[in-house]
């Protein structure tokens, strides 16, 4: 796991446009930023795309990662999110996202991670597949496809303060087994 | 199988209970504003228009705090090697909307505006107004830095962030610089401190590196931390920076004489300098001088220090010592300490002490050196 003051080194060497820094950060988060985006794209060319433009965009405008509200690695895969969402939009508004989520297979760990950073990983994994399945969905649709409220209601065909309690409520639940296998949120 | 989200694995987890969310009454923010649809949204980096309103909402501000959390551990929990050709992609691309820089001349101030950031972003609020060293609070030392970063980018005629903020217009000036080309680099652009120079942009950025740093650490005693150096060849750097202002100043001071003194600074970030003791005396034995060096010194413009036109400083006044010369006893006196404290001296901050320096030679020539070298800080 990155610190802070590395996160705030690379910014301020991405700033000064060091080459070497956006390098350091790709090979540091790319791999979670392209597991990312190929979990909510499913197609390793959409999935490339994205990482791209989320490290493209770093470099164009480094100044806007502020290191005290996360880390660099949060920063770009949630670039690479919002990317590879725009691409998935694209291609189909009208897509069953429950037909794809319930045939979507963890991507498993490929690459060498740091042992702190692993153990966070595995820790969220485990959180994630205790979560009661009704959360899990809800946490699924909004996050991974970025649908709204709304549209998470209609796929789960609940109404929407349901499917808004569920969210919520998930998220809380995910946030409190962290705190207890030791990964407060102030830390996340 | 470690977690996906597969909904056949369902759990028999029992449905939590429901958290009543009360609503306070904010001061100026009404219930019925509350943007409680895209504050998920808002969290995972969309709906960017909640912004203003979560950042002034306790409540909100709250709950996107629990949803980025989990957004971040969730973001991050699985991880996969991208194919082989993506990295180079990523660079040209990159590369292609904005170059890198030419060159390692801002490091050292890369180096210590990020160290500052960080020391910045961990300050409780109490901690802005402690005082420092020469009673300015450290609110009003960024505020300094923050003001002199400012001055370099007036100069090169870039316009102002607006705001005070140290943060912005240190990155206003890392980007500048990151752009810049020779042009920009040889640009005279005001150094800090009391008299009025202007040094060439890649110099002056030296200067911002060892302002940053010593305000930095001014900033670290004040709050009860250790002071750190900067890395050894950052403060080589600015060493190196300092020492080629010396002659110049020691002339305009008033303590010129025939001569060198050989600074022998140890430890990180030092090495052996000759120092010239002024730039218009004739030096007394010079030792296998350097093409540079064969110039007179009575060619060379008046010393600028004090405020005159353009101070002569630089390679014609430092070299590093050779041995040859050293061998032959060519210095006035030798002086030897610490690089780090060599540089904290030169900043006013470690006062020039019998005991500063293990001296030999002409005491009076040794320290008349430290004495002007501790007068080259900003303030």
């Amino acid at each position: 796991m990155r610190s802070h003051a590395d996160d705030v080194r690379l910014r301020a060497q991405l700033v000064a446009a060091e080459e070497g820094a956006l390098t350091e950060a790709y090979d540091l988060h790319a791999p979670s930023a392209y597991a990312l985006a190929l979990r909510i794209t499913s197609d390793p060319s959409w999935a490339e795309d994205a990482v791209q433009e989320a490290f493209v965009e770093l470099w164009r405008h480094p100044e806007r990662f502020n290191p005290t509200s996360g880390s660099l690695r949060t920063w770009l895969c949630m670039l690479a999110r919002r990317r590879a969402i725009d691409l998935l939009r694209r291609q189909s508004a009208q897509r069953d996202h429950l037909t794809r989520l319930a045939g979507q297979a963890p991507v498993e760990p490929t690459v060498e991670e740091d042992v702190v950073g692993a153990a966070q990983a595995k820790a969220v994994r485990e959180c994630v597949r205790d979560l009661p399945v009704l959360y899990r969905d809800a946490i699924a649709l909004a996050y991974y496809y970025g649908l709204s409220y709304r549209q998470v209601a209609v796929e789960l065909g609940v109404p929407e303060g349901t499917a808004k309690s569920r969210l919520r409520s998930g998220l809380r639940l995910l946030a409190e087994r962290m705190s207890a296998a030791g990964y407060p949120m102030d830390a996340a | 199988m470690d977690g996906g989200f597969c909904p056949e694995s369902e759990s028999e987890l029992p449905f939590p209970a429901r958290r009543v969310h009360r609503r306070p009454a904010l001061e100026g923010v009404r219930a019925m504003d509350h943007p409680d649809d895209l504050l998920e949204s808002f969290a995972f980096g969309e709906a960017p228009e909640a912004g203003p309103h979560v950042a002034a909402c306790p409540q909100c501000s709250a709950r996107v705090e629990l949803a980025r959390a989990v957004a971040g551990w969730l973001a991050t929990s699985h991880v996969a090697a991208p194919p082989a050709g993506l990295r180079s992609r990523v660079r040209t691309a990159a590369l292609a909307i904005r170059p890198s820089s030419s060159g390692s001349f801002a490091s050292a101030y890369v180096a210590e505006a990020a160290d500052l950031g960080v020391l910045l972003d961990s300050l409780s609020p109490a901690q802005w107004s402690a005082p420092t060293v020469d009673g300015r609070s450290v609110r009003d030392l960024v505020r300094h830095l923050t003001g002199n970063d400012g001055n370099v980018l007036t100069d090169l005629g870039v316009a102002k962030p607006a705001g005070e903020r140290w943060q912005d217009q240190s990155d206003l000036l890392l980007r500048t610089v990151g752009q810049s080309n020779e042009t920009l680099l040889d640009r005279p652009v005001r150094l800090a401190g009391k008299v009025p120079i202007r040094r060439p942009l890649r110099e002056a950025l030296t200067q911002r590196a060892f302002e940053t740093w010593i305000h930095r650490d001014d900033i670290r005693v004040a709050v009860a931390l250790p002071p750190i150096p900067p890395a050894s060849s950052h403060l080589a750097r600015i060493l190196a920076f300092g020492l080629a202002m010396l002659p110049a100043a020691i002339q305009a001071a008033g303590r010129a004489r025939a001569g060198s003194v050989l600074l022998d600074l140890t430890g990180p970030g030092g090495s052996e300098h000759v120092v010239r003791m002024g730039t218009r005396a004739p030096q007394a034995r010079p030792a296998e001088p350097r093409p540079e060096e064969v110039r007179p010194a009575e060619s060379r413009p008046e010393a600028g220090w004090a405020g005159q036109a353009r101070p002569e400083m630089g390679r014609t006044e430092v070299a590093q010592a050779e041995e040859a010369g050293a061998a032959e006893g060519a210095w006035l006196a030798e002086v030897r300490m610490p690089a780090e404290r060599f540089g904290r001296l030169m900043a006013g901050r470690v006062p020039v002490t019998p005991a500063v320096a293990v001296v030999r030679g002409d005491r009076s020539a040794a320290f008349d050196l430290l004495a002007v070298a501790a007068t080259l800080g900003c303030e």
